[in-house]
């Protein structure tokens, strides 16, 4: 258990690194902010004002310290903290996630029980071709896509924004489609393995229905199987795609802010808020760990 | 659902066959069989893997898993209904409350995560809608039956608590909770200790005396049958070619392939080299594609013109039936004939 | 009581239950043999999609660099002048057909090269790391978790807002999304194989640690890393489409179809077929490269 807040600490810190190697080592943040035709002088007074002249040691210290005390700069585009322009835009992203996975899951792990439980049939042959489209298809093509039809053409939702409570469903659908395909994958192999087990037949020759026998039985087997799946799908969604669909969606969560900011130079929110999402996703990494341990503790026991 | 019950008896197969699509042909698991037991009777199916005989059993509860593809035909009455014209709930009720079913793997029969008094009482709140407390209680009696020591604590524990005899005895207790006319148990013995077999062949003995049941006892071990059953049959490829009570089987088996089966049981008295083992040559067929007369055919000593035409089962002594057209004696100096064999010893 | 066991003549797999499930996972398997010639399909769509990579603007029906200002904005199977735009033309009067044929190269090169990047430094990764175990296998595989915990998506997003986005900066950024998932299944493969015995056989009949990782190892891979190789080229696909549609990948004049979807979306109410239509293309390539990577597994009978 502690080892495993270990890990997440690491890579909290291995993403703290990476970022600052990033900016301070490899990038040159006065020369990308600054007019394409300044002169070298423009440059090194701009480097100056961000403090990327100063010694790499110093600058560390600075920017860990920052990081520790939530000072995270300020934001050249909006002058207020580069940490408070990320926290706003945080509630979106969540609820937007939280609505994604609970798609993804509804789909995915529905459609897994009844596929697996039941492999080879119609529904499985269909359910495999659906889920395989779903996976093939890049998520912020399919939000274009969802937006042609519901929002342009058929005008049953707005196109963007986050302006209604209707303005969910699309990004919700949108990151729901393309993780319920991935969930259903796993969730209907592992239903489809243990109903092949020697117990199910034996069940039934109880006189257990099949729906019973998955119902009483294999459910309870591959429970656990099912939430970890679900939860690590939630992490995975913290790695990227979810921001693409804000993108796409215009909505107003981490993603959408990155992007703007890179369009328009900010670069200590995009710093911020790759720091932020970083720290999510270790969290959110951490959460499913101890969660599948509590759960697997709680099944050992018993 | 059919008809009128016309006999008195527990269960009737007529001309049963399993026929299973698989990408490289049909395969005939079981093609004709036909046999009858009686309430409280007794019967062993002998033979090798593929013979058909897990497949009789299976077929006879169209027991089968979700991807496998068969036809079945012929009759099946039990209780006078015939099984395989039932539909699917006709099916549930008859499974584990009229017949039930004993596997192989005690290690792979039990679900890992539920304790086994819940598993036993499953068929009890099932069939005989009992309510849990209930269904508890008499999983506990049932234990305490099949002799599991410390039942009221058993009833509570996981599978893996217990051993493999264990756990059969505790499949077995889950396949007689509810009482049933007939138990069906199908290698049940192969994967224990022959220690643990004898122990678990005389609990099958004891429940079939104390419940009245009528036993069906699948083995490919001619001791268990022998110790368990009064009649037997043996198949091969799908067929029975011989039937009859058991001692009387295995002391003159009158089919090349019974006799060459009862030659194989080795045995500690013969260590002369004019006993020694004499494995049946060829190898089993694949039961894809139509049968060209006798299945044994290639294999058999006593093979000759005739056995191009499929034989069947014909009654040569009063409760004796088998399947060739050799001669008796033919059969019996076949090479592989041993007058020696003893009942007795084979059981022992 | 001893009771006595007739040898059987045949191997005796178990009756019962186990002749059931053995019937029953030989029909699965064969099932999608029979199911068969669908494959082929995709094996033509991926034939066009080289076919476009290789001869580019030669298989375009009308040159995609003319522009035609009065024919800007046309839907698909419009006609014109230059003749009939299937999928109609783009804002500068552009045939989409055609800038979609263009866009082909740079699309499959830049998945190609990550590809071979990622899978080759992946595998030697596992090998390595499964080979010699201990110390190097735990670095290999923290970075390996560590790394797919990381959001890197978004720091290659990062990288872009610091260096600028270019071809170059793909190329580096996709192989890191890719390497981890060949490490593990090498490892695992490798680590298995380790404990079979037949490692220890090779090391006595003389071979070097390079030969019996070469000759011994990688054949028993080969199945897993083909099927890998297959999905994972899909997913670097997308990848860049993602990356270049956000602005972080591939920028004009250079052009992918993730470039493509991204220009179209300005005109996504007044023209849908300049976002949709690159899309397609994108998902019918990775679409047969899935079912290939499927197909190749269940003929192999390996686990996906």
């Amino acid at each position: 258990m502690l080892g495993r807040l270990r890990d997440g600490a690491v890579v909290l810190l291995l993403v703290l690194a990476a970022v600052f190697v990033l900016s301070a080592i490899v990038g040159d943040p006065a020369g990308v902010m600054a007019p394409t035709d300044a002169s070298e002088e423009e440059i090194a007074r701009i480097a100056h004002q961000l403090g990327t002249d100063r010694p790499l040691l110093t600058q560390a210290g600075d920017y860990f310290g920052g990081v520790v005390t939530g000072d995270l700069g300020e934001s050249t585009w909006q002058n207020r903290p580069a940490l408070d322009v990320i926290a706003d835009a945080l509630p979106a992203t969540i609820r937007l996630t939280l609505a994604g996975i609970a798609v993804a899951a509804l789909l995915g792990v529905t459609f897994g029980v009844l596929a697996g439980a039941r492999p080879g049939s119609r529904l499985d042959r269909w359910a495999n071709v659906v889920a395989t489209v779903g996976l093939s298809v890049p998520t912020f093509w399919l939000g274009l896509l969802l937006i042609v039809v519901f929002a342009v053409q058929l005008r049953l939702v707005p196109t963007s924004g986050d302006t209604e409570w209707k303005s969910l469903i699309l990004p919700a659908a949108t990151v729901g489609f393309e993780h319920g395909g991935r969930i259903f994958q796993l969730v209907r192999s592992a239903v489809a393995e243990e109903v092949s087990k020697p117990y199910v037949l034996v069940a039934r020759s109880r006189g257990l229905s099949h729906r019973g026998v998955v119902g009483r039985h294999v459910l309870r087997n591959s429970g656990m199987l099912i939430l970890t799946t679900v939860g690590w799908e939630y992490v995975r969604l913290w790695g990227g795609a979810v921001f693409a669909v804000e993108v796409v969606f215009a909505w107003p969560g981490i993603g959408q802010t990155i992007i703007t900011a890179t369009d328009r130079q900010d670069f200590p929110v995009v710093q911020a808020g790759v720091i932020v999402a970083g720290a999510f996703v270790v969290l959110a990494n951490l959460a499913v760990d101890v969660l599948y341990r509590v759960v697997d503790r709680r099944v050992q026991v018993a | 659902m059919t008809g009128p019950a016309t006999t008195d008896a527990l269960l009737e197969v007529e001309d049963l066959t399993c026929h299973i699509d698989t990408p490289r042909g049909v395969v005939r698991a079981v093609d004709g069989v036909s046999f009858r037991l009686d309430a409280g009777q007794s019967l062993g199916i002998a033979g090798e893997s593929g013979s058909g005989k897990s497949m009789t059993a299976l077929s006879i509860l169209r027991l089968f898993g979700p991807r496998t593809r068969c036809r079945l035909g012929g009759r099946v009455r039990f209780e006078g209904v015939d099984l395989l014209q039932a539909s699917e709930r006709e099916l549930q009720q008859v499974r584990g409350g009229r017949i039930g079913l004993v596997f192989q793997d005690p290690l792979t029969s039990l679900d890992p995560v539920m304790p086994v008094g819940d598993q036993i009482a499953e068929p009890l709140r099932v069939h005989a809608g009992l309510g849990r407390a209930a269904a508890r209680a008499r999983a506990v009696e049932l234990l305490d039956l099949v002799g599991i020591p410390d039942p009221h604590r058993a009833v509570g524990d996981l599978p893996h608590r217990f051993s493999g005899g264990m756990r059969q005895r505790i499949l077995i207790a889950a396949a007689v909770a509810c009482e049933p006319q007939l138990l069906i148990a199908d290698e049940a013995t192969t994967a224990l200790d022959v220690t643990v077999q004898a122990q678990i062949l005389s609990l099958l003995a004891r429940l079939r005396r104390e419940l009245g049941m009528a036993l069906v006892v699948i083995s490919h071990d001619l001791g268990v049958i022998s110790a368990v059953a009064d009649t037997m049959q043996v198949m091969y490829a799908g067929r029975i070619v011989e039937r009859g009570p058991v001692d009387d089987l295995l002391t003159d088996a009158a089919h090349p392939y019974s006799r060459a089966l009862v030659r194989l049981v080795p045995r500690l008295d013969q260590t002369s080299h004019a006993h020694r083992l004499r494995p049946i040559p060829g190898s089993p067929p694949t039961l894809t594609g139509s049968p060209d007369g006798c299945r044994f055919r290639s294999r058999c000593d006593a093979a000759h013109d005739r056995c191009a035409e499929e034989p069947e089962l014909v009654t040569f002594a009063p409760g004796r039936e088998r399947a060739c057209w050799a001669s008796l004696d033919v059969v019996a100096d076949g090479g592989v004939a041993d007058p020696d064999v003893d009942p007795a010893e084979v059981r022992a | 009581m001893s009771a006595v066991t007739v040898p059987s003549v045949v191997p005796d797999e178990g009756e019962g239950v186990g002749v059931a499930a053995r019937l029953r996972s030989r029909v699965a398997r064969g099932r999608g043999a029979l199911r068969g010639r669908g494959y082929l399909v995709w094996v033509f769509v991926l034939l066009v999609i080289a076919a476009f990579a290789v001869f580019g603007d030669l298989l375009a029906p009308i040159d995609p660099a003319l522009q035609a200002p009065r024919d800007r904005l046309l839907g698909p199977m419009s006609s014109t002048d230059s003749g009939l735009h299937v999928f109609g033309t783009d804002q500068l009067g552009r045939d989409l057909f055609g800038r979609v044929i263009v866009g082909t190269r740079l699309t499959v090169v830049i998945a190609l090269a990550s590809m071979v990047a990622g899978s080759l430094v992946g595998t030697a990764a596992g090998l390595v790391a499964g080979f010699y175990g201990g110390p190097v296998d735990r670095l290999v595989s923290r970075v390996a978790e560590a790394q797919t915990a990381m959001p890197m998506f978004l720091i290659a997003i990062l990288l872009v807002s610091l260096v600028g986005a270019s071809v170059v900066n793909l190329v580096i950024v996709l192989p890191t999304l890719v390497w981890p998932s060949f490490a593990r299944i090498v490892r695992a493969e490798t680590l298995r194989l380790r404990q079979a015995g037949f490692m220890e056989a090779a090391v006595v009949v003389g071979g070097s640690n390079g030969w019996i990782m070469g000759r011994h190892l990688l054949p028993n891979l080969a199945t897993r890393i083909v099927t890998l190789t297959v999905v994972s080229t899909g997913q670097v696909i997308l990848a860049e489409a993602g990356l270049s549609f956000l602005g972080a990948g591939v920028q004009a004049p250079d052009t992918t179809w993730g470039l493509l979807v991204s220009t179209g979306r300005e005109y996504l109410a007044v023209a849908w077929w300049l976002t949709i239509v690159p899309g397609v293309f994108l998902v019918l390539t990775v679409l047969a490269l899935n079912m290939l990577g499927r197909r190749y597994t269940d003929d192999r009978g390996a686990a996906a």
